[in-house]
């Protein structure tokens, strides 16, 4: 859906609150300004935790989708802005 | 309008797993939102910050799970212990406050704490702390 390629994948499979979010912070400080990452996720806030935390830190959602291959996994591009 | 809380303040008052990762979820997550973070170990919560205690805490009855489930469930959930998350929280940025009158209580020295305090304080600088217009306090 999305021909965004992200530079680094975070994969958060089978963690839980907070783990996706710090994970994700972390990653985002490793990458340039208008790069891309890729977040794996399962845990079911995982979606509401990293948009609150995108729109905290000026970060941006650009696509979240439940990934094709396995049910119950979402994937985030997450698009450093800043 | 009122401009955004950011700073978030926890006085961690409880000596249990059930007490203290709440405040480290917490404060772990404010400061991955560009918060500032501040935890106040006071009485039981002070368990985690005390070489001799940090690595024995268990959950509270209440929770209904012994030690051993509990660390099992957490790790399966990728959840660090708690000293380790308390470390984690130090190294991205929280302060880490131990409580004066607590370690008077129980003969308590500097010599006793774990690595990461930042600083020994009282109610007195606790609440200028929390007093800031900015911020967002908790009591857990």
């Amino acid at each position: 859906m999305s021909v965004v390629k992200p530079v680094l994948t975070v994969d958060v499979r089978g963690e839980m609150c907070p783990m996706p979010v710090l994970k994700t912070r972390q990653a985002i400080t490793q990458i340039n300004i208008g790069d891309v990452i890729e977040v794996l996720a399962t845990d079911p806030a995982s979606k509401s935790d990293l948009e609150s935390w995108a729109r905290k830190t000026g970060n941006k959602i650009v696509a979240v989708e439940e990934a094709e291959t396995q049910a119950g996994v979402y994937r985030f591009l997450i698009q450093r802005l800043r | 309008m009122a401009e955004e809380k950011n700073r978030l303040v926890i006085v961690a008052s409880r000596g249990t797993a059930d007490g203290l990762y709440p405040a480290l979820i917490l404060a772990t997550t404010a400061v991955a939102q560009g918060k500032e973070a501040y935890l106040y170990f006071t009485f039981g919560g002070m368990k985690l910050l005390t070489k001799q205690m940090a690595e024995s805490i268990k959950p509270s009855v209440d929770l209904g799970v012994s030690k051993e489930q509990l660390e099992q469930l957490l790790s399966r959930g990728g959840m660090p212990s708690l000293l380790d998350m308390l470390r984690m929280a130090k190294e991205s940025g929280v302060k880490i406050y131990a409580c004066s009158p607590t370690m008077n209580l129980f003969g308590m020295k500097k010599e006793d704490l774990v690595e990461v305090v930042d600083d020994i304080i009282g109610a007195s600088t606790f609440l200028e702390i929390a007093s800031d217009p900015k911020t967002l306090a908790l009591f857990i």
